[in-house]
């Protein structure tokens, strides 16, 4: 192919191709994505997935099935693939470590009060963009900051930079900050919420 | 850190599962916490719980935070030269839009000309230092861009070309026209990170900042089909009407400013950018070595060929169309021999 300019530098040729690879790529060029997602983030994740489970072998099944759902359900943002495997994995991983059999979970399920929906539930809800962005500010800067910096794949340790607090802290100021915005985002709602229509 | 015989009495807390689940943390100190998950039934609850929320929260947020990381092997220069193009663009479009103007439609801009400025491989060097802030960031630190498509891709005949707003330019001197392969449904977003950006234009010395309005807001470059004829070592491309769309009511001045008075941009480009004032619809396109500026039939031109002298391109705008030219063979081209004959076969 023709290249206008010298390496590294961006051709029209190579931007269309850039086009290409971009954001609709796991739809178009499958294949290509996925291969190249399994050199970069199997090894870690197989051993985040050993740590849980305790045994490679099964670590690694567990992986190939996060990857085989990504085939079927990839997520809305592709830049975020990484971190989506990751949350698959770790769910995966605590099953399995439960051990739990499919016919009690679905027991389990119908019989809960939570009002707020299961992993497999989220998948299916659009969510309000406007009520999104209601719920998030209804939070505290720093709880808003750490939110977005976690979404944007930075470290523990950058997110401890920015918002000024010790590194130690980043973990349970998250996972409040999570909680807040998903009750925020369910709680605002009169009568059925989206999870209800999902389960019904 | 905690130790194991602390988590034999107490479980971890839900922070430092947070923590394990986002694979943070020391290999042995991840070791013992999975151990301590698998047999602990109130620590898998929380897990459980966690999931839950990342779940929620993530899903949430994808739908109004576009992940700033870029992912690895998309850092590639395409994608920030379309971004400084469109960049450079957008103050070009600014310029000769009108405030008024862009308040009535949400703003849409078209490239009607090109230019070229020379870039020394320093000045490259000298401006990624300053951006990558010495390798501490990358650029997806200043913003995202997320492209899109093609939707589709089809050969077509030279005669349907019409049919996408597009000129058959196929010299009649090549003989019989091969089909054109065209792409269609392809679109950038820019979204800029402004508060980093200015931090930036404050540490190097800047005194023009850009507004808080813009911050995460789409710019948008669309293009509606890309065309590619070959013949032998020849490569004729055509990228019909461009546009950039632009989030409503852009404080166009100060925009403006912050872009003329960049303190990190190369001299050439700082010129070139308070030159497009002149320049009315003038997407400048900063290429290393020694790029040229041509007229050819009235129409500016831009010309180039890369160090080894394998490959030579022109590129302009005719009735809205971007035109490339390229030609890639064994032997060193003759820049100017190329230039004749381009201007020769599309006049």
């Amino acid at each position: 192919m023709a290249k206008f300019f010298e390496d590294g530098y961006i051709s029209m040729t190579d931007y269309v191709d850039g086009l290409k690879k971009g954001e609709g790529s796991l739809m178009a060029d499958v294949k290509a994505t996925i291969q190249r997602l399994y050199e970069t983030e199997f090894g870690a994740l197989t051993r985040h997935a050993t740590y849980i489970v305790g045994s490679r072998e099964i670590a690694e099944e567990l992986v190939q099935e996060a990857f085989i759902r990504l085939m079927t359900k990839p997520p809305r943002d592709d830049a975020r693939v990484g971190a989506w495997l990751r949350t698959v994995v770790n769910n995966l991983a605590l099953d399995h470590v439960r051990r739990v059999k499919v016919e009690e979970r679905v027991t389990e399920r119908l019989s809960t009060v939570d009002r707020t929906p299961t992993v497999e539930e989220v998948t299916m809800i659009e969510f309000d963009r406007e009520r999104v962005q209601k719920s998030l500010v209804a939070l505290s800067r720093r709880d808003q900051q750490a939110l977005l910096l976690r979404h944007s794949g930075y470290s523990y340790k950058e997110i401890a930079e920015k918002i000024q607090c010790p590194a130690e802290q980043v973990g349970v100021i998250l996972i409040r900050a999570l909680k807040k915005l998903k009750m925020a985002y369910f709680d605002d709602e009169t009568g059925a919420g989206p999870a209800r229509e999902v389960q019904a | 850190m905690k130790t194991t015989s602390m988590w034999d009495r107490h479980c971890p807390d839900e922070g430092q599962w947070m923590a394990f689940f986002d694979g943070e943390g020391r290999p042995d100190d991840r070791e013992r916490l999975g151990a301590h998950l698998r047999g602990c039934v109130a620590c898998q609850n929380v897990f459980e719980e966690i999931g839950n929320a990342v779940w929620v929260a993530d899903g949430a947020l994808d739908t109004i935070h576009p992940a700033a990381k870029v992912r690895r092997h998309y850092g590639k220069w395409w994608a920030g030269a379309a971004a400084a193009a469109l960049v450079l663009g957008l103050g070009a479009g600014f310029h000769s839009a009108g405030q008024n103007v862009m308040a009535a439609v949400g703003s849409l801009f078209q490239v009607k000309s090109i230019g070229t400025v020379p870039v020394s491989p320093e000045e490259i060097t000298a401006l990624s230092r300053t951006l990558s802030q010495g390798g501490r960031v990358t650029l997806a630190h200043y913003g995202s861009v997320k492209v899109s498509g093609p939707v589709q891709k089809e050969s077509v005949a030279g005669g349907q070309l019409k049919n996408f707003h597009m000129t058959n330019l196929w010299p009649a001197a090549w003989g019989s026209e091969p089909p054109a392969s065209v792409r269609t449904g392809m679109q950038v977003t820019l979204r800029l990170n402004v508060p980093h950006i200015n931090q930036l234009i404050e540490r190097e010395g800047g005194r023009d900042f850009f507004p808080m309005s813009l911050n995460n807001r789409p710019f948008t470059l669309v293009i509606p089909a890309e065309a590619t004829m070959t013949h032998g070592s020849w490569t004729i491309q055509e990228v019909p009407q461009p546009t950039v769309a632009v989030p409503g009511r852009v404080p166009v001045k100060t925009v403006a400013k912050a872009l003329e008075n960049l303190p990190f941009m190369p001299t050439s480009l700082k010129d070139a950018v308070s030159r497009m004032v002149n320049w009315k619809d003038t997407l400048i396109v900063p290429l290393p070595g020694h790029p040229q500026n041509l007229q050819v039939s009235g129409t500016r031109r831009i010309a180039d060929e890369n160090p080894s002298g394998h490959t030579a391109g022109e590129a302009w705008i005719q009735k809205g169309v971007v035109v490339l030219v390229t030609k890639h063979q064994s032997q060193p081209i003759s820049l100017s021999q190329f230039e004749s004959q381009v201007s020769r076969w599309l006049p």
